[in-house]
């Protein structure tokens, strides 16, 4: 996904989940060969905004893994346990957009 | 007047570890989803049995007393474009205990689709604001089968739908 597109998308996306305000922080992940790391994010969500290879990230929304012939389709947004993890030889950055649901007063 | 109908979906799975993502369409009379159930059927592949005895292992037959680990075939998340959000998460499992104590399973080994235990409804109550149902299905099979296999699975969402009476009496 595109930023482009996820800036058009984002809010249509958290108006759908019932999240009118909401905080937007840019996130970038370095990821060393081989290694995986763990966000826990049960209440927000992380969108992918890069179409990085040799990454594999897994959560409760999807699975993103542009070389796994098993996936049908790509997941750009994650939520939950989210699991990524370096398949290559060289270290990669990953690039999330962080959405954090303000508390609303009703 | 309201009325429970069921909606069906089924896929297939014939990869390791495939992650299966798709959506399911609810009627625009449907007010709630109130119940959730599984349906798994294996068409390919043979899936290994307990070596220590138990159904089908081939070896002398004694009482089924120990309890051997159930196989968990997948797991499935349903996601509502709604406040619900992730609303339901549930797993395909193969039991494998189903003659556990049964003294008479020499003669008759029960299988899941003999003792009727396949089926459990999962009742949740979800309103229906948008009409599509995101499904995230992960294989997990293949740590309890050997070579190449491929299974249905079909997803029964049981709805309650509302029904003009006219319509009834014609």
């Amino acid at each position: 996904m595109t930023i482009a597109i996820a800036i058009e998308y984002i809010p249509i996306w958290m108006k759908n989940f019932g999240h009118e305000s909401y905080d937007e922080r840019p996130r970038q992940f370095v990821l060393q060969a081989g290694e995986t790391k763990i966000l826990e994010s049960y209440n927000h969500f992380f969108i992918l905004i890069d179409e990085v290879a040799n990454v594999s990230i897994t959560s409760y929304l999807g699975d993103y893994d542009l070389s796994n012939p098993a996936i049908d389709e790509q997941t750009y947004e994650h939520q939950g346990y989210i699991s990524m993890t370096n398949n290559g030889t060289s270290p990669l950055r990953v690039r999330f957009l962080h959405l954090i649901p303000k508390e609303q007063n009703n | 007047m309201k009325r429970e109908r069921l909606v069906i979906d089924s896929f297939v799975i014939d990869k390791p570890k495939q992650v299966k993502i798709f959506e399911v369409s609810i009627p625009r009379e449907v007010q709630h989803i109130i119940g959730v159930e599984l349906g798994f059927n294996l068409t390919e592949g043979t899936i290994l049995e307990d070596p220590a005895g138990g159904i089908g292992s081939g070896t002398a037959w004694e009482i089924p007393l120990k309890i051997k680990p159930s196989i968990c075939a997948g797991e499935l998340r349903l996601q509502s474009f709604s406040k619900a959000n992730l609303f339901y998460a549930g797993e395909i499992k193969l039991d494998k205990n189903i003659d556990n104590g049964n003294f008479a399973s020499e003669f008759f080994p029960p299988k899941v689709y003999t003792h009727q235990s396949q089926t459990s409804e999962v009742k949740i109550k979800l309103t229906c604001k948008n009409r599509l149902i995101r499904c995230i299905y992960r294989d997990k099979l293949n740590d309890g089968i050997t070579g190449g296999y491929k299974y249905i699975v079909r997803l029964y969402l049981w709805v309650l739908k509302k029904e003009n009476e006219k319509k009834e009496m014609k």
